[in-house]
């Protein structure tokens, strides 16, 4: 039987918790599920499928060494037993822009000349001292690349620029990145060293690794130490010398770090 | 205006208990889903999966760190019985007196302390004691002055006269993991096992940790950093032993290179 009714009825009011009730679990389900995720989340997506990916995508990554194409940072310690030592900012092979002008290459593409500038497609640089194309770019597979020039896509029209020669360009360390190693070569005595790593601007450095080795009449240390940093942005990177002897010591340092690729599982 | 169905097809009792049933089950069961899954601000102290996921993540990585640093390597000694025993070193780090000398209010909430020779460095975790006003824990601010007789500490200033007999240590991480130790100086030609144990000082009260062999011939030695893997330590009960193949008192230099749990991953 069906009649009219100005009231809710009894049933009404049952039917109506019952949506609520429904709606509820609707929205409790949701949650759950964007929290679960799924297989094609990313680290943006806060899931536990995005966890997972930038887990794995983390566990690989390419290795590499730094600075590269040219030789190892030295390092002196302060001449006091176990204290201090200059910190050495380790940054990548800086190169001079020949005295010659930018070319256009059409669409943003610009080529600056550089002899033997060592760079390769991937590379991020930075380039200063120019009027026109100061700022950090990166080299493309896509940019045209020889020995002794390369082409970057500039994001600007192109402007006539002909480079002194006191220009310079060089290659940084870049993206989210995990140092897993140290180079060490020339430990210039017998003795106990500590190698200390920070990260910060000048003033304000902040440990991230210390790595300890010696030098005996049998053994040095040299060659490749593993160590391990947090994963860290891109910054200035500086390294310092502790010794046991009260004399100014020397090694040559390169760090080997890797990237976190973004390749996740492929 | 509303229609409705007559409670004799529809029994209020049956949607009652419907309505009961979804609240119980389905949203408790799923409450408690909700709970155990958790969201991406949870961190280890929260129980969820998000939480035990940021937990395993954050231990993945992590600063190395020698200890002792600034300083010489410790050394451990075997008994000299063959294969047996050998006491137990404490792997403590750098550790001084203080000066008899005044607190110095150096203003900005920076007090200096007075330390001839100290050796330690900005952003090094210190612990005071024995004194009235200043004992605990300090990170030595990057900003703070420093030089090889004193260093500042953030704390608010109390005037107060040291009598020299005050302490300050290095302060180990209060979680961390030994990933490697380096070894050098090794005695004598034999064969050798660095035991690594956590213990409170107490006797009876150390669980060893980790075991590693070593050698030395006459024309080499395992010397250098050799990779170990422990369970994640606490602050203050790392103990090092040392056993030998010779029926000699022999002895090696250590340091462990540990990693902390900094509880940072993603960056």
């Amino acid at each position: 039987m069906i009649y009219v009714n100005a009231e809710p009825s009894p049933l009404t009011n049952t039917l109506n918790e019952m949506y609520e009730t429904i709606y509820d679990i609707d929205e409790a389900y949701d949650e759950v599920t964007d929290n679960l995720g799924n297989y094609y989340d990313n680290i943006e997506d806060q899931s536990l499928g995005g966890y997972i990916y930038e887990i794995g995508k983390r566990s690989t990554g390419q290795q590499n060494c730094y600075p590269k194409y040219e030789s190892p940072v030295q390092v002196t310690s302060s001449g006091t037993a176990w204290w201090g030592g200059t910190k050495v900012t380790i940054i990548g092979a800086i190169k001079n822009l020949d005295n010659a002008a930018a070319v256009n290459n059409g669409s943003g593409n610009v080529r600056f000349p550089c002899t033997a500038h060592g760079l390769f497609p991937g590379e991020r640089i930075t380039i200063s001292g120019t009027i026109n194309y100061d700022g950090t770019y990166d080299i493309t597979e896509s940019g045209t690349i020889n020995p002794d020039d390369f082409s970057i896509q500039t994001g600007i029209s192109f402007v006539a620029e002909t480079f002194t020669g006191a220009e310079t360009v060089y290659d940084e360390l870049y993206g989210l990145h995990v140092i897993e190693g140290i180079e060490i070569s020339e430990i210039s005595d017998n003795g106990y060293y500590e190698l200390i790593i920070w990260q910060g601007a000048i003033g304000s450095e902040v440990e991230i690794a210390r790595v300890p080795f010696f030098k005996d009449a049998t053994t040095i240390m040299d060659g490749t130490i593993p160590i391990k940093t947090d994963w860290l942005n891109p910054g200035r990177i500086s390294i310092s010398l502790l010794s046991s002897n009260a004399a100014a010591n020397t090694v040559k340092v390169k760090l080997i770090y890797r990237e976190s690729t973004g390749s996740g599982w492929a | 205006m509303s229609i409705y169905v007559n409670a004799t097809l529809y029994p209020d009792n049956y949607l009652d208990s419907t309505l009961e049933w979804l609240n119980y089950y389905a949203v408790g069961s799923l409450g408690a889903i909700q709970s155990d899954v958790g969201d991406y601000s949870d961190d280890g102290n929260d129980g969820s999966l998000h939480g035990a996921m940021y937990k395993a993540f954050s231990r993945t990585t992590g600063p190395w760190q020698c200890y002792p640093r600034h300083k010489d390597s410790l050394t451990v000694t075997s008994s000299n019985y063959g294969w047996f025993g050998g006491l137990k070193t404490k792997v403590t780090g750098n550790s001084k007196t203080l000066d008899n000398d005044n607190a110095v209010n150096s203003g900005g909430g920076l007090v200096r302390i007075n330390c001839a020779g100290h050796g330690f460095f900005p952003g090094q975790e210190i612990v005071i004691a024995g004194t009235v006003n200043y004992n605990g824990s300090y990170t030595l601010p990057i900003t703070g002055l420093l030089n090889a007789d004193y260093f500042e500490i953030e704390a608010d200033y109390v005037a107060e006269l040291f009598s020299g007999s005050e302490t300050v240590v290095d302060k180990i991480a209060n979680k961390y993991t030994i990933e490697a130790v380096l070894v050098s100086e090794i005695s004598h030609v034999g064969d050798y096992e660095l035991i690594i144990w956590r213990g409170s000082g107490v006797y009876d009260d150390y669980y060893e940790k980790a075991r590693i062999p070593l050698h030395k011939t006459a024309t080499e030695a395992t010397e250098g950093i050799i990779p170990v893997k422990t369970s994640w330590l606490i602050t203050d009960a790392c103990w090092l032993s040392l056993l030998s193949s010779n029926t000699a008192v022999n002895t090696c230099k250590v340091k462990i290179i540990y990693r902390k749990d900094t509880g940072t991953i993603w960056l």
